[in-house]
Formats: structure tokens, sequence, C-alpha cells
């Protein structure tokens, strides 16, 4: 996205609209993304929309609706990037003390709701911040090991892959087989 | 919980829209508005620096102000959004010694501050007001309000013992600083004690910020920044006693018993 300022008309006005539209969304993704840290998730939605407003007319203007929804989202995934980057030389910081979410929304799976809290409170309680970093970007953002290990900084890949391991060891020992990993549908851990 | 194995990549890819459905602490309305401030500011490209050199910018490229213009912006920009009367200007440019013709001298200057304020932005970030001016801070970015703001932050994360982001916080609002405030502009009665009051503010962010980096256990890395600082402001007490608990948490008791030794006394009462 462009630094150029914008000084459209209207531009303001329709990234307002997209704020309104898909902040909730950037914030939960923010939200797991930084481990249940509320000031860094609101930080990230700032800078998520500022990056929009930026680069508005270039690559949001006249777009679908689902074109604009998967720009931002994947705007909002480098702006936690970022984050990861500005955290990677600071030493190890304490968990976030997140309680533990209540769903009343009837339309969610009871099911679903129970194994997504589960997860969230392993994530939450057992991951140290980088084996959650290194997590988050595997599972959720599907970078490869490459890409994580200069994000953060780690020296090898080799390095990369021990601290999912010890996030799968954590994750398989709460879940047993009702959470599978890449390795147990036959393909090397991690994706290609 | 179900049976039905998932995969941990469709966890992870839904957790976000878990969260995002189960906190009710995020407010769209409030983030649009926070937003929208930073959006008009950005449209001006408009920024006072007073952390250092006072500095006016627009998209980062120096607007050269007459000292006089200088002097006036400073005093608008401390109490922005606020009125600010001609003849608290007039009493800040000259003190008890106006010219005879100082209301008309105030608003030749101000005249030129408007026409530089105009063509510096779209948004005229100055506007006369009933009696005065008012620097209107929804179209200008004046770094000593980002710091008191980061400084609020960092004080509510440090209520709810968010150590790591009240450090963070700290830390930036701490990098808006390039040098004493108000560096190069004359200081008039209307400014006297800013200077100093700033300056104030800046030692208790910093004694903020290193407690929080305290209490995260950074006590070794913290040890040579606080022993410069001790010696430069060696009546400070929370320095010296934030550099007492870094040695003693260190392995470096008998240092930090020695450290209680040069605080100096004050002198009892007659």
């Amino acid at each position: 996205v462009t630094d150029e300022p914008s000084t459209c008309p209207g531009t303001k006005n329709a990234v307002a609209t997209l704020y309104t539209r898909h902040a909730k969304r950037v914030y939960g993704l923010a939200l797991a993304g930084c481990q249940g840290n509320k000031h860094e998730a609101e930080e990230i939605v700032q800078e998520t929309f500022f990056s929009v407003l930026k680069g508005y007319e270039k690559y949001f203007a006249g777009r679908s609706h689902e074109v604009q929804e998967a720009r931002v989202m994947d705007i909002a995934n480098k702006r936690i990037i970022d984050r990861f980057r500005y955290h990677r030389a600071r030493p190890a910081e304490p968990m976030a003390d997140l309680p533990a979410p209540v769903c009343d929304d009837p339309a969610v799976s009871a099911e679903h709701r129970v194994m997504m809290d589960y997860l969230w409170q392993v994530i939450s309680a057992d991951l140290t911040p980088t084996e959650h970093r290194v997590a988050f970007m595997t599972w959720a953002m599907g970078k490869d090991d490459a890409f994580i290990a200069r994000v953060l900084d780690i020296p090898t890949e080799g390095t990369v892959r021990s601290h999912r391991s010890r996030a799968t060891a954590k994750i398989r020992r709460r879940f047993g087989p009702t959470m599978t990993f890449p390795d147990d549908r036959g393909r090397e851990e991690g994706p290609s | 919980m179900s049976e039905t194995p998932v995969s941990i990549e469709t966890a992870y890819r839904a957790l976000g829209a878990h969260l995002a459905a189960q906190d009710e602490s995020f407010d769209v309305s409030v983030g649009l508005a926070r937003f929208m401030t930073r959006a008009d500011r950005h449209e001006s490209g408009v920024e006072l620096r007073l952390l250092g050199r006072v500095t006016l910018l627009r998209h980062d490229r120096e607007i050269v102000l007459a000292a006089k213009a200088r002097q006036i912006l400073t005093l608008l920009a401390l109490r922005a959004d606020t009125v600010v009367r001609t003849d608290e200007i007039v009493e800040e440019l000259w003190g008890d010694s106006p010219p005879l013709d100082s209301r008309r001298a105030v608003q030749t200057y101000l005249g030129r501050v408007h026409h530089i304020v105009r063509a510096a932005a779209e948004k005229p970030f100055v506007a006369p007001r009933e009696g005065g001016y008012v620097l209107e801070s929804r179209y200008c970015r004046v770094d000593v309000l980002e710091f008191e703001r980061l400084a609020v932050r960092g004080d509510e994360a440090w209520r709810t013992r968010d150590f790591a982001v009240a450090s963070r916080l700290f830390t930036e609002a701490l990098a808006l600083w390039s040098g004493p405030a108000l560096t190069g502009v004359r200081i008039g009665r209307r400014l006297a004690g800013e200077v100093e009051a700033a300056e104030e503010a800046r030692l208790l962010v910093l004694d903020r910020r290193i407690g929080a980096d305290l209490q995260l256990g950074r006590h070794e890395e913290l040890l040579e920044e606080l022993t410069g600082l001790v010696d430069r402001h060696p009546t400070h007490e929370g320095l010296r006693a934030h550099l007492m608990e870094a040695l003693r948490h260190s392995g470096r008791g008998v240092e930090a018993t020695e450290e209680t030794g040069r605080a100096p006394r004050c002198t009892p009462r007659p």
C-alpha cells in the first residue's frame, strides 16, 4: 500500500464505511494474533484502516465488497506481522490476562463454541509468546518457515519447527484426536 | 466437546471470528471516531513539534516561521482546542511593555500565521474565535498532545497490570522527544514554566516506563540506563529507588545498600 497521502474527496467517508463493516472482524483477528492483548488489537485496527485510507484509490475504489474485504484482512495480517517484528527483539512478555469468552449467539453451534473456547484457553495459558506467533503464522496465515524465521528473527528454520512442535504437543495433549495436525494427515508439518 | 476431528488450520482461522463475536469491549463507533480524527490530521498533513526544537511541518517538510509566529503557535498549541484571548497573546509577546498599537500588531502577526497556516493546509488549523484564536488539534498533530495521550493509555495499561503494553506505550511517548521542550522559541510570561512542566512530565513517564520494565523482570538490562539517570537527576527519589531495586534483583545487594547512603538527605527545618 502506498504511503502517498490520499486527497480525493469522499475517500475518508468511503473508508469509514469499510471500517464500520469490517473493524470488528479485524479486531477479532488481531486479538487472536496478539494472544488476547486488547490494547495491541485496537492499535492494529487503527493501523489497518489507516493503511486502507492511504491506498484506497489504488486498491479499493470500485472493487467488489468481497475484494475489499479480502484486502482489508490481508492488510490486517500484515499489521499483525509488523507487531511480531516489533516484539522480536524484546524479552518474552507475560501472557495476557483475558477472561474466557462467553458466547450467547444461538446461531453458533454449542460444540463449535466449546471447542473454540477451549482452544483459546490453551493458546492463552499454555503457549509461550514465540510458540504462539509461530503457530499463528503457520496455521492462521499459512506462512512458511523461512518467512517466520525472518519475521521473528529466529536463526534457523529448524528452530521454527521446534517452536511449532512444542505448540503442537501442548494443543494435542489437551485435545487428543479431536484436533488434527498436518503430520497426522501424512504431510510434512507446515505449509509448503 | 465434539468427537468429529477438526484440523488445526480450520480452528486457527476460525479463532478471530470467534473472539470478535465474544468480545463486547470493542466499540466500533469509538474506534471509528478515533480513526476519523487521525484521518483528518492525515489529510491536513500538518504537524507542530514542541518536544525539542519547535518546528511546523507539512508532510514532513519544515515550514519556516518568524520568531513571533513560532511563539504564538507554541502558545496556541499548548492550549489546543481552547480559545487563547488576544490580550493573553499580547502579554506573552511583550509582557508589561506592549507597544501602543499592540492589538493591531498582534492582528498583523496572527494574520501572517493565518496566511502561513492556510498556505500549509487545506484545513485551517488556527481559526479566529470570539476575542482570540484557537488551534484545532483535529487538523494538526501536536506532539505534546500525542505524548499525553500515550501516557494516559500507558497508565490505563498499568492499572490493568498489563506491564508489557504499558512499557511499550510509555516508550512510544518518550520517543517523541528530540531535545528539551520548546527549544528555539522565545519564552514570554505565558510560556514561562511550560518547559519545566514538560520536563517534569517526561521524567514522570520515564519513571513509569522503568517501573513497568522492572515489573517485567528486566532488572539487569536497566542498570546502565538507571545509573546514568541517577547521575543526572540525583534528587529524583523514584529513579534512585528503581536503581536500588534493579541492583538487588541483579544479585548486587551490597551496591543497593551503598546507593541508599548516597541519596541526598533533606535538611531538617529549624
